[in-house]
Order: structure tokens, then C-alpha cells, then sequence
């Protein structure tokens, strides 16, 4: 325990120097601190022994325990890794002025939330972690939207707060296992739309796919990569809790991780904005995990490994895609698809960074992506064979349309942005960013490449029996590495002493195309956004075409999200509209309010008198 | 033994569906060996590439046709093992042909071309889809206990299955010359030299593996016997209907869902 809380303390005491006049003590206090975090995590998942402490404080409450159990030092060292790699990119990214504070409040908080088993300070450090978030996501708020999205993300994360206050409430100061509390129904549903808005859970997601595009990249993965799985952490904690699971649970975590891995996968489809098509499309994969979870809690074991797993498989991959992401807004200066283009050609490391993402969490062999859908569907087909296999049904029909539409969705991310022409000039002149921001990609390929070798004994630590099929996977897997290779081989040497011509693309032998005749982001998904457009309410507005020699038209198209346009704002409009009329009362003449107290205590009497 | 299979005799699928079509239409047709004798010819040419492309053109058959050999020796043939067999193969044999799918979409739009990226769009709405009803094909096989009424659902939603994926009629027309109406052949069109041989080799792989697949689930005594018997069925049937409108295709898809979900639902009904 004591380098754990080194390492906080490190966290702390950097992001407090960095506010003075040097700003390396923030990056340097922070990767030591991380560093120490992690290696804490990887002894305790080694060793299986669990650091306590107990800290007193001065508040009437009982003191703070913190444990590092195995749950906690999973997340502790995706976190702190994770953390580390994007800590590294923020160096480069940020140039004269990092956020360091915020960064460090935002990932020590984090990691305090991982140890602490006292609800109190839980909520505490979770609060800090929330704002820290907050002024992270602002930090470019001359702009009216990124104010807007900032805004958008605390009100969410406030209301979440609000149920896990009352969760907390009814679950009691201790978060450790002691016999079934008495509200277990209340708790879970409470924990369930308090850690779910974390998360980005459909229907409570509308945050998310708001404030991770206007973040700064590199927050933008942290809090993708990073922080949504502490909303499954809460979850998989406070169900640590409350004994044994009655199958209403696990079915409410299959219909709403099914709602949110499609609800996510469509809506990303459908977005012109790169980062904001990766919001939604950690909304997905929040919802695949939740899938995992679902069929954990109805009795099969491998559910919830094979979350886990992909807890780890979304971040690394997901950071790396934002950090490419960010890669591609800080050369061409724009996220909008419909203005990039070209970029392999341009940005040819970022380029092949993102395709190992793209494929990854497409779920494509041989990825770690594909691993862990893999086991999803194996869960699935385990619970299909069984005496009740409406669950398996249910979990296989959603994971296998999500597996298809995310193909069309990373091959639309990837094809779109980085093959084909560039369809702006400041795509034109995009280079790759520099090694700084590089090295930080390329580290994160290597680990999910390595996740994947090492994904056998991953799910053997994770308690789950092997033999489901993963370790033939990963022979065919190095197989297909060989033919893919040797095949190449075959064509580079039948080409060879052969003429090989460089010519334009072949368009129906027109000779002249130019990027505005190119197929774009919006007319690439098009035939799938339309399939399911009762659900999307995608919106064109166009001109009118007249005449034979038509003059200038227009074209906009937006997808708003259905839940915020639909139920969310009118609900908002409602309480405002409530909040109004309660203002007559509330005029500032206090003499008025002194009536007010003195009729209530009156009525108070009277009640008690009764 | 299936693999073997498969390299060899692959080709000659598109041959049986060719003569069984000429058979209709009263014409003499192509040789049986015509592909073998296309894949030679373009195995010994140069290669003409767009200046728009990047390494993924020159790249992408390559990978795609690895998946399609990879994906030979996770299937089974009537009596012939498959040469890697563990408990779910089928499922990485799915994962591999969305790995082709993904390789050949990707080439189609590095070449900025508007057609091809067309085609990749549709491929993809139409992989989607696709994917979703092979799984629950695959899921009500791996249930096991197949009665008659099953079978004969999981037969037709399998058959639908096979005609979208294989881009023949009503899906996709590889015959046709129009860029605008193709899914498949459209994507293909920088292709050139030894990549068209790849992509060309490919497509009869993957043919040969969701019909050895087909035979597999549905009646794997018939072995051999019975990827002929779908190369012919796939020939009346491009001979006697025309090719579907394409907004019509997501029903078609949707219906072969459909008729294996139920295929499913009458499973789960069934006492065991």
C-alpha cells in the first residue's frame, strides 16, 4: 500500500507544482506517480495480495478503508496504463500549456475511487474526478459548442451522482460484502442509472457523444479509454455487494447493453464527425460489455470474463483511435469526414495506427476485437444449447447485427478519412504529427498486439475455463499472418520484370475525376442509415433542383440524438418551465419568508398535535 | 482433405453454374475450366495501378485471399475432417470472411473512385445483414437436433444466405456491364494482373466454403455430391428469376433472418 499512496500523493503534488511556474513537475509527478499505480496493480494481480490501509479523518465518518483487491487492480492497471501512453501524447499534443492539473486531479481521483471501499469518500473522489473531467473537456470553451457540451456532460454526470447518492444511501458506508442488504432490488436499479450514465448506457449516453468530440484529444481518450469503465467498475462493485443476482438483473443488463451497442452503432453511422462517431461508438461497446455481463448474472461464467476482456480490448483500441483521431485535427485541422481524405498517403504511420484500431474494434481476426466478440458469441451459443436459451437468442442476434454494422462503420472511419483523395486543402497539406505523438500510437498497436497473444492466459486469470476454441483461434491466426505473407511474396515475384503502369482511376473511362465527384461519408452509409431510419430520424434539408441548367443548390443533413431531441429537452423545457412558475414565491422580500417559516412551523404543530 | 478440395476444384464451381445457365438458355456456354484458364492468364500479366492508391490496393487481395484459403481448413466435407478443428470453428470461419469483406471494401475506396466506393457501401449494408442471418444459422445448427421443419427452414434461409454472399442472382449480377448496378464486380474494378487472379481465386474459395459449410450443417453424407448439387441449384435458379430492384435486397436478406430465426424459435419450442 504505502507506493500506492505514494503514487497518488505523486499525482497530486505534480498537478499542485504545475500550477506555478514550470510546468514538467504536472507530466513528471504524474507518469512516476501512474507508474508506481501500476506496478502496485501488476503485484497485486500476480501475487493475489491485498494492500489495505485505513485513513482517518476529521469528518464525523468513519475512517476511509482502501483495499486493493483483484477487481480494483484490473482497472487500476488499465487505467494507470492507459493513462500513462495518453500522458506522454498530451506532451506533444498540448504544446506550451498542458492541463496537467486536471489531468492528474483526474486520474488520482480516479485511482482513489479504484481503492476506497467507504461510500462517502467514494462519492467524494468521484465528484473530484467528474469536475476534473469537466474543466478538461471546457478547456477550449471561447467556443459556444464546446460550452454547450461541457455543460450537457455535468448536468448528466450530476444526475447520475444523484442516484448513486441514493444507492449509497440504501447500500449503506461500507462498500464490502457483508450479507444481503435490505434494499438489494433498490440498489442495483439505483446503482444500475447512476454508474450507467458514466458508463454511456443507453438511454442515459447523451453526454457522451457531446462532449467527447469537443474534448481535447487527448482527454477525449482518457475519458473513453478510461474513465466510462469506471461506471462498470461501480457496477461490478456494488453487485459484489448484494449476494446472489435474481435473473431480472442480468435480463435489464442484456436489453440495455443490446439498446446501447445498437442504439450506438447506428447513430456513430450516421455522424460526419470523426471523434464524434467514436463516442458513439464507445456507447457500442459499453453496451457489448454490459451484453457480458447480462449473461454473467444469468449464470454463465464466461460472460463476465469475456467483459472484462473487452473492458481492456475497447480501451487500448479506443484510445488509440482517438489518439489518431487527434493526430488527424491537429495536421488537417478538421474531425468532419466530408473534409479529409487522402490522409494514408499524407500521414502514413497515423494511418496504419488507426487501420490496426479500425479492424480491432470492427472485430476482425486477428485482433484482440475479434477475441473477445468471439467468446461473446461462444457465451451465447453456451447459453442457446442450454434448457433456457432465450438469453443466448437474444444476446447472439444483437452482437451479431452489432458485429456486421461495425464493420460498415470502422471501414467508413478508416476508408473515408484516410484512403481516396483529399477533399480539402488543409487535408491536402496534413503531414504526420511528430514522433512525440507517434511513439504513443505505435505503444498502444504493440500492447493490443500483445493482448491478443497473451489473451489465453488473460481469461485464465480472469477465472474462466479455456477450450472454447481461443487457443485454435490464435494458431490460425499466426497462420493467416503466413499466408497473407507468403502471398504477397507470390505477387511481388510474379510482378517482377513485368510492366506495372501508373494510371488514374478508371471511371468509366472519364479521365478527369476530382474529390468532389468522390463517394462521401454521408452517401457511403447512406443505404444503412436509411434501413433503419424509423430509428435514426436522420435529417436532409436540400434545395430544390429546376430547370434544365439547374443554378447553385444547398445540402445539410444532420442526426441529432433521438433520446436528447425527444424525451430529454422537452423534460428539461417541462422543469424549467416548473422552476418559473415557483418563482412568484421566491421574490426576495423577507419578511415574506419569515411568513413562510412561521406558517410551516405552525403546520408542523398542528401535524404533530394531531 | 477439404482444403485440397477446395484449391483444386474451387474454380470449377463457377464452371458448373455457367454450362447449367447455357444449358437454359439452349447455348453451348464457356468451358467447364474457364476461370482456371482466366487465373493463368492473369497469374502471368503486369498490373496496371490508380495514382490515387496507396499500399491497401496492393495489399487487400492478398490478405483476402488468405482468408479465403484459411477459412477452407475450418470446414468440414462430408466424410473429409476439417485439417484445424476445435469447437467453434465456424465462428473464425465467419470472422475471416468479414476479414475479406473489410480487405475488399478498403481496396474499393483507395482508389477514390465513386463507383467502387458505391459498391463498397453496398457490400457492407448488405455484409451486415448477411452476417447476422449466417450466425443464427450457424446458432440453430449448433442447438443441435435439427427436425425436418428446421432443416428445411434452415435449407432455404442458408440458400438466400449463399446467393448474397457469393454475389449471384437475385443478389448481385456478375454477368452484368453497367458499373452503376454492380455490388461485387464493382469493387474490383482497379483490380488488375495477378490481385484480379486473387480477388477472382478468392470469391470461388469462399463459394466453395459456405457450400461445403451449407452441406456440412444441412446433410454432410451428400459430401462433395452436394456442392455440386448448390452450383447447379445456383444455375436454375440465375436462369428462372431476374435480379431484384436494389432496395428490395435488405428484405431478401431480412426474410433469410427471418426464416432462420424461426428455424430457431421452433427449436427452443421443442421439448428436449
Amino acid at each position: 500500500m504505502p507506493e500506492l499512496l505514494t503514487g497518488l500523493g505523486l499525482l497530486l503534488l505534480g498537478g499542485l507544482l504545475s500550477l506555478g511556474r514550470w510546468r514538467w513537475p504536472g507530466f513528471l509527478g504524474g507518469m512516476t506517480g501512474l507508474a508506481l499505480l501500476l506496478a502496485g496493480a501488476a503485484q497485486e494481480l500476480l501475487t493475489h495480495h491485498q494492500p489495505r490501509a485505513t485513513l482517518d479523518w476529521t469528518l464525523p465518518a468513519p475512517p476511509v478503508d482502501l483495499v486493493l483487491d483483484d477487481l480494483s487492480a484490473f482497472f487500476l492497471l488499465a487505467s494507470a496504463g492507459l493513462g500513462m501512453v495518453a500522458f506522454l501524447y498530451a506532451r506533444s499534443y498540448f504544446g506550451e500549456r498542458p492541463p496537467w492539473f486536471f489531468l492528474n486531479l483526474m486520474l488520482g481521483s480516479l485511482a482513489f475511487v479504484l481503492l476506497c471501499r467507504s461510500t462517502l469518500a467514494f462519492l467524494i473522489a468521484w465528484e473530484v474526478m467528474a469536475l476534473a473531467a469537466f474543466f478538461l473537456v471546457t478547456r477550449d470553451d471561447e467556443q459556444r459548442e464546446v460550452r454547450r457540451a461541457g455543460w450537457i456532460y455535468l448536468a448528466a454526470t450530476h444526475l447520475g451522482t444523484f442516484f448513486l447518492m441514493g444507492c449509497f444511501v440504501a447500500l449503506g458506508p461500507e462498500l464490502t460484502a457483508n450479507g444481503v442488504p435490505e434494499h438489494a432490488s433498490a440498489v442495483f436499479w439505483l446503482a444500475l442509472i447512476g454508474f450507467g450514465t458514466k458508463a454511456g448506457l443507453v438511454p442515459v449516453h447523451v453526454w457522451l457523444p457531446e462532449a467527447h468530440p469537443v474534448a481535447p484529444s487527448p482527454v477525449s481518450a482518457l475519458m473513453s479509454g478510461v474513465m466510462i469503465n469506471m461506471g462498470l467498475y461501480g457496477l461490478l462493485r456494488v453487485l459484489s455487494c448484494l449476494g446472489p443476482a435474481p435473473s431480472s438483473w442480468g435480463w435489464a443488463l442484456l436489453v440495455v447493453g443490446s439498446l446501447s451497442a445498437l442504439g450506438g452503432v447506428l447513430f456513430a453511422l450516421a455522424q460526419r464527425n470523426l471523434k464524434q462517431m467514436l463516442a458513439y461508438s464507445s456507447v457500442e461497446n459499453m453496451g457489448l460489455v454490459a451484453i457480458g455481463l447480462g449473461l454473467g448474472l444469468l449464470g454463465y461464467p464466461l460472460g463476465t470474463a469475456v467483459a472484462m476482456l473487452h473492458i481492456l480490448a475497447h480501451g487500448v483500441l479506443k484510445t488509440l483511435l482517438f489518439l489518431g483521431a487527434g493526430a488527424v485535427l491537429h495536421q488537417a485541422h478538421t474531425c468532419d469526414i466530408e473534409r479529409t481524405g487522402g490522409l494514408l498517403r499524407r500521414m502514413p504511420v497515423t494511418g496504419l495506427t488507426f487501420l490496426l484500431g479500425a479492424a480491432g474494434l470492427a472485430g476482425l481476426p486477428p485482433l484482440n476485437g475479434f477475441v473477445t466478440e468471439f467468446l461473446l458469441l461462444v457465451t451465447s451459443l453456451e447459453a442457446i444449447r442450454s434448457s433456457a436459451p432465450l438469453p443466448g437468442l437474444f444476446a447472439l442476434g444483437s452482437v451479431g447485427l452489432v458485429a456486421g454494422l461495425s464493420l460498415a462503420l470502422f471501414s467508413k472511419a478508416f476508408g473515408i478519412v484516410f484512403l481516396g483523395e483529399p477533399r480539402s486543402t488543409q487535408a491536402e497539406r496534413a503531414v504526420d504529427p511528430p514522433a512525440g505523438m507517434l511513439a504513443p500510437m505505435v505503444l498502444l498497436c504493440l500492447t493490443a498486439i500483445a493482448l491478443t497473444a497473451a489473451s489465453p492466459w488473460l481469461l485464465e486469470h480472469l477465472g474462466a475455463d479455456l477450450g472454447a476454441g481461443l487457443t485454435g483461434c490464435l494458431q490460425a491466426f499466426a497462420l493467416l499472418g503466413g499466408l497473407a505473407g507468403a502471398l504477397f511474396g507470390l505477387r511481388v515475384l510474379l510482378l517482377q520484370g513485368r510492366p506495372q503502369a501508373s494510371e488514374p482511376t478508371w471511371d468509366c473511362g472519364y479521365r478527369a475525376a476530382t474529390a468532389r465527384m468522390e463517394y462521401t461519408g454521408l452517401s457511403y452509409s447512406q443505404p444503412l442509415t436509411d434501413l433503419f431510419g424509423s430509428l435514426l430520424h436522420h435529417r436532409v434539408r436540400q434545395g430544390r433542383i429546376q430547370g434544365i441548367f439547374p443554378s447553385e443548390t444547398s445540402f445539410s443533413d444532420s442526426t441529432p440524438d433521438l433520446l436528447e431531441d425527444e424525451v430529454y429537452l422537452p423534460l428539461l423545457r417541462a422543469g424549467e418551465r416548473l422552476a418559473h412558475a415557483l418563482r412568484r414565491i421566491q421574490h426576495g422580500r423577507v419578511q415574506a419568508y419569515i411568513l413562510y417559516i412561521l406558517v410551516t412551523l405552525a403546520g408542523l404543530l398542528a401535524w404533530s398535535a394531531r | 482433405m477439404n482444403t485440397l478440395a477446395a484449391v483444386l476444384c474451387a474454380p470449377l464451381l463457377a464452371g458448373i453454374i455457367n454450362k447449367v445457365k447455357a444449358w437454359f438458355a439452349g447455348r453451348q456456354g464457356p468451358s467447364l475450366w474457364q476461370l482456371y484458364r482466366d487465373l493463368w492468364r492473369l497469374l502471368g500479366k503486369g498490373a496496371v495501378y490508380s495514382q490515387t492508391s496507396t499500399w491497401v490496393l496492393r495489399l487487400a487481395p492478398s490478405v483476402g485471399l488468405a482468408c479465403c484459403l484459411l477459412a477452407t481448413t475450418l470446414v468440414p466435407l462430408g466424410g473429409w475432417p476439417a485439417l484445424l478443428h476445435f469447437p467453434n470453428a465456424w465462428l473464425l470461419m465467419l470472422g475471416l470472411l468479414a476479414l475479406q469483406r473489410f480487405s475488399l471494401v478498403l481496396a474499393a475506396l483507395d482508389t477514390g473512385s465513386s463507383f467502387e466506393g458505391m459498391g463498397a457501401s453496398r457490400e457492407v449494408q448488405l455484409g451486415a445483414l448477411a452476417e447476422l442471418g449466417l450466425l443464427l444459422c450457424g446458432a440453430v445448427a449448433a442447438r443441435g437436433d435439427l427436425t425436418q421443419p428446421v432443416l428445411l427452414l434452415l435449407a432455404a434461409a442458408l440458400f438466400l444466405l449463399f446467393l448474397a454472399e457469393t454475389a449471384r442472382v437475385p443478389v448481385d449480377d456478375p454477368n452484368t456491364h453497367l458499373e452503376l448496378t454492380m455490388i461485387h464486380e464493382v469493387m474490383v474494378l482497379d483490380a488488375s494482373g495477378p490481385d484480379l487472379a486473387f480477388v477472382l481465386y478468392a470469391a470461388a474459395l469462399k463459394m466453395w466454403v459456405l457450400a461445403s459449410w451449407m452441406v456440412a450443417l444441412l446433410y454432410p453424407a451428400a459430401g462433395p455430391v452436394g456442392i455440386v448439387a448448390v452450383a447447379v441449384l445456383v444455375g436454375v435458379v440465375e436462369s428462372s428469376t431476374a435480379r431484384l430492384r436494389l432496395v428490395r435486397l435488405p428484405q431478401l436478406l431480412l426474410s433469410a433472418v427471418a426464416l432462420a430465426g424461426l428455424g430457431m424459435l421452433l427449436l427452443v419450442e421443442a421439448p428436449r
